[in-house]
């Protein structure tokens, strides 16, 4: 390659950029008490045991009114957009429970 | 600084020493973060342009994606990758066949691309395109010295890296990894081989070309140059498909439990001897998977001893076995090695079936 007439390179990028814009964060829960729960287990060896205490807790110390379970077919896999729009209707919040 | 041209192109424009001297521009790209490792051809506009003419589909197609890290992944970033892995323009086919695979949904890429359990990517080639492109599916199979092969599958690496964020230490969490994830293709050899192709068993006419993927652990020699039956060739071969410690002779991950272990799947690849003392004595492939899913097990207590179970040994589990796949379908014969010596390799799956499947794709030439 000459240094004389090669002036610029021009590259075409092989990467790209995560597309964050459609993410939000959900409102937050302004209390606890009363509230409907959802509790998904990632199916990690330690998730359910995990999650057995904080339902203790939940049942004990806030009063939530309906705690639901769910527990994901494997530990790498995203949740199943069905449970995501059942947990819309039914759940006011979430709490995933990752043990191994 | 990336910026798109009046083609919507992502561009970036190189000065100085970079743009004169060839070494400079690869340690640019070095500086980028583009590279596995291994120096990197500059994807320059010229070059990418000559996959995308072979490629003969839209530059901003997208192929599919990574929902969960929010990746999409365009045939221009795959075109870019194979220019910078070392591809020549007539692998690109292949290329684009193995990232469409990878992002189907039911081989999940979250997962292997994302897990400690090391996952490499075995990308098998399969049909005409084999003896097209002079991709290696003889001697020296998972070794160096065809470019084919070589750049071929680091192409699919530098694509998981540099699009779907499968960066090491970031979201490639792997343990120990393996070799296999700088470059991970073979072809199959159909044309020694007496059996139906892999991709035809799959569901491909004969006579296509197509790609399969496959997320799974490095190749395990398998040796027996004494036996002279299927049978003494597939108890070795059995043997090692049921080695404690690999992914499917364990548990734990998954909410299905019945079976004691997780069951995935596991390719078997035979090379030359093994593959003629098999046909020989008339055996199909569907033999040979019944035979190794019948006799590749262990018993409860071998696995609770290898800690792939938890649990003391209880009465009963020497008696007690399980097998190291759920189905004979579940078990890829793959034709493939050199045609002496009397060797075959056991590839163990990354996971289960139910974190992550094979898939078999077409290559559209």
């Amino acid at each position: 390659m000459s240094t004389d007439n090669v002036q610029k390179l021009v590259l075409i990028a092989p990467v790209n950029e995560a597309q964050t814009e459609h993410s939000t964060y959900a409102p937050r829960p302004t209390g606890l008490h009363g509230k409907r729960v959802g509790l998904l287990d990632n199916s990690k060896g330690n998730a359910g045991h995990f999650l057995d205490m904080v339902a203790a807790i939940l049942h004990e110390q806030y009063g939530f009114s309906n705690i639901i379970r769910h527990q994901k077919p494997s530990a790498s896999k995203p949740v199943a957009p069905a449970v995501i729009e059942e947990w819309q209707k039914v759940c006011d919040l979430a709490i995933v429970g990752v043990g191994d | 600084m990336a910026q798109e041209d009046d083609q919507g192109m992502a561009v970036l424009e190189v000065t100085g020493r970079e743009a004169a001297d060839p070494v400079a521009a690869i340690e640019w790209c070095y500086r980028q973060g583009w590279t596995d490792g291994l120096p990197v051809i500059p994807p320059t506009d010229e070059r990418v342009g000559a996959f995308l003419t072979e490629i003969k589909r839209n530059r901003d197609e997208v192929l599919g994606g990574v929902p969960e890290r929010r990746r999409f992944v365009t045939v221009e970033q795959v075109a870019a990758n194979a220019v910078m892995a070392g591809c020549l323009p007539e692998y690109a086919p292949v290329v684009v066949a193995a990232v469409e695979a990878i992002l189907q949904p039911v081989f999940n890429l979250v997962g292997p691309s994302a897990s400690l359990g090391g996952s490499g990517i075995l990308l098998v080639v399969h049909g005409p395109v084999v003896e097209q492109l002079q991709i290696n599916c003889r001697n020296n199979l998972f070794g160096p010295g065809n470019r084919a092969n070589a750049t071929i599958g680091r192409a699919l690496r530098l694509v998981l890296m540099n699009t779907c964020a499968a960066i090491p230490g970031l979201f490639d969490r792997s343990c120990l990894g393996h070799p296999g994830k700088y470059s991970y293709c073979i072809g199959e050899n159909a044309q020694d081989s007496p059996w139906v192709p892999l991709h035809v068993e799959r569901g491909c006419a004969a006579g296509t070309s197509a790609v399969t993927v496959f997320a799974c652990e490095g190749p395990r020699q398998v040796r027996n140059s004494v036996s002279q039956t299927p049978e003494g060739v597939l108890t070795t071969i059995a043997d090692v498909m049921s080695s404690l410690g690999t992914s499917l002779v364990t548990s734990g991950s998954v909410a299905e439990t019945t079976t004691g272990t997780r069951q995935g799947e596991i390719a078997v690849v035979i090379a030359g001897e093994h593959m003629q003392t098999i046909a020989q004595h008339g055996w199909s492939k569907r033999d040979v998977r019944r035979y190794l899913a019948e006799q590749a097990r262990r018993t409860v207590a071998d696995i609770k001893r290898g800690g792939g179970l938890r649990g003391e040994v209880e009465p009963g589990d020497e008696q007690t076995t399980i097998p190291i796949v759920a189905h004979p379908d579940d078990i890829f014969i793959i034709a493939a090695g050199g045609n002496e010596g009397a060797m075959s390799a056991v590839i163990p799956s990354w996971g289960p079936k139910v974190s992550s499947t094979a898939v078999t794709w077409p290559v559209t030439l």
